[in-house]
């Protein structure tokens, strides 16, 4: 199956700072781009791999705040570890601190249990 | 391998004290007294061989002493002009740490505000939350525009972004009503934030000389 590739700040929102709907204004939440883009990761067969599963293009994001990436991204931290996710969910035109901001919600886990 | 390496500016020195001491025993050769009669037997036949000689060795050293000078110039403006690149990056840099240290400061009290209940009313406290986000927002940029240039490292930069981190997902502070906030939730919220906020600090001071 080909990789699929989202450019998130074109195809989404720019600015990804809302976990869900309750959070601020509660537009362009994490939620609705996990249940838009990543709904299929949603469960345990999908981890058995470490197949990439997306490139996210990062190059339009204006922003990505820690609450955002740890439901986007950190919700899958009760599958697998934080390197399989970063190896099926593929960053590209990341800026570094960006980046540590994902890393840092990967290994933190997901706090919304 | 590794060949040795050889300060410039140290041989350029030894060059020139070697050269002076050639210079004083050149000076003094001809004269034929005390310690040189035991390394130069030679006399001044004539006042004649005298005046050549010493003009000769006065256009020769002249010639060298110029040389050397240029060179020692060279490497002292090169130096020169080192130190003060180095001393103007970092002034720029401590110029740019303390533009940093105060947006973490602001930040740190608006956190505060909230862990404290200081607002007065549910939109005191919404002013409060929106000023926390727009000052790490500021933060963050200029974590972005390169942490290198704020002369600290990528896990200095991590220990600033735990900061944030806890505060973004910690729903007391980011979401709760002004009405629900407990005072007794808020102390424990409070000793945790502050052992992030002295790590993310330390990571700023460590950095200062």
């Amino acid at each position: 199956m080909a990789t699929k590739v989202i450019d998130v700040g074109v195809d989404f929102y720019h600015r990804l700072v809302n976990r869900d709907s309750l959070q601020c204004d509660g537009k362009f939440n994490a939620v609705e781009f996990r249940h838009k883009y990543l709904k299929e990761l949603d469960n345990q067969q999908s981890w058995e791999n470490s197949d990439e599963f997306i490139q996210l293009d990062f190059s339009h994001v204006k922003k990505i705040g820690p609450s955002f990436a740890n439901e986007a991204f950190g919700y899958f931290t009760k599958y697998t570890k934080p390197k399989q996710i970063l190896q099926k969910i593929v960053c590209k035109n990341i800026n570094e601190v960006s980046l540590m901001i994902i890393e840092e919600e990967l290994n933190a886990g997901y706090k919304n249990k | 391998m590794r060949g040795i390496k050889i300060n410039k500016n140290k041989l350029v020195i030894f060059v020139f004290y070697l050269y002076l001491l050639l210079l004083i025993y050149l000076l003094f050769n001809p004269l034929y007294f005390g310690f040189f009669r035991l390394i130069s037997p030679k006399r001044i036949p004539d006042m004649a061989y005298a005046r050549d000689y010493y003009a000769v060795l006065s256009s020769v050293s002249g010639i060298i002493l110029g040389s050397l000078g240029i060179i020692l110039g060279y490497f002292y403006y090169n130096n020169q002009r080192k130190t003060n690149l180095s001393i103007q990056k970092r002034e720029k840099q401590c110029r740019r740490l303390e533009a940093f240290i105060n947006k973490l400061d602001k930040y740190d009290e608006y956190v505060h505000r909230v862990l404290t209940i200081t607002a007065k009313d549910q939109k005191d406290l919404d002013l409060l939350r929106t000023l926390i986000v727009a000052n790490f927002e500021s933060i963050q940029g200029m974590l972005e525009q390169g942490y290198e240039l704020l002369g600290i490292t990528k896990d200095d930069t991590r220990a600033i972004l735990k900061v944030n981190s806890f505060v973004d997902n910690n729903e007391t502070i980011t979401r709760c009503s002004y009405q629900k906030l407990l005072k007794s939730e808020l102390s424990s919220i409070r000793s945790q934030y502050i052992e992030l906020m002295r790590d993310a600090r330390i990571a700023c001071y460590k950095s200062i000389i």
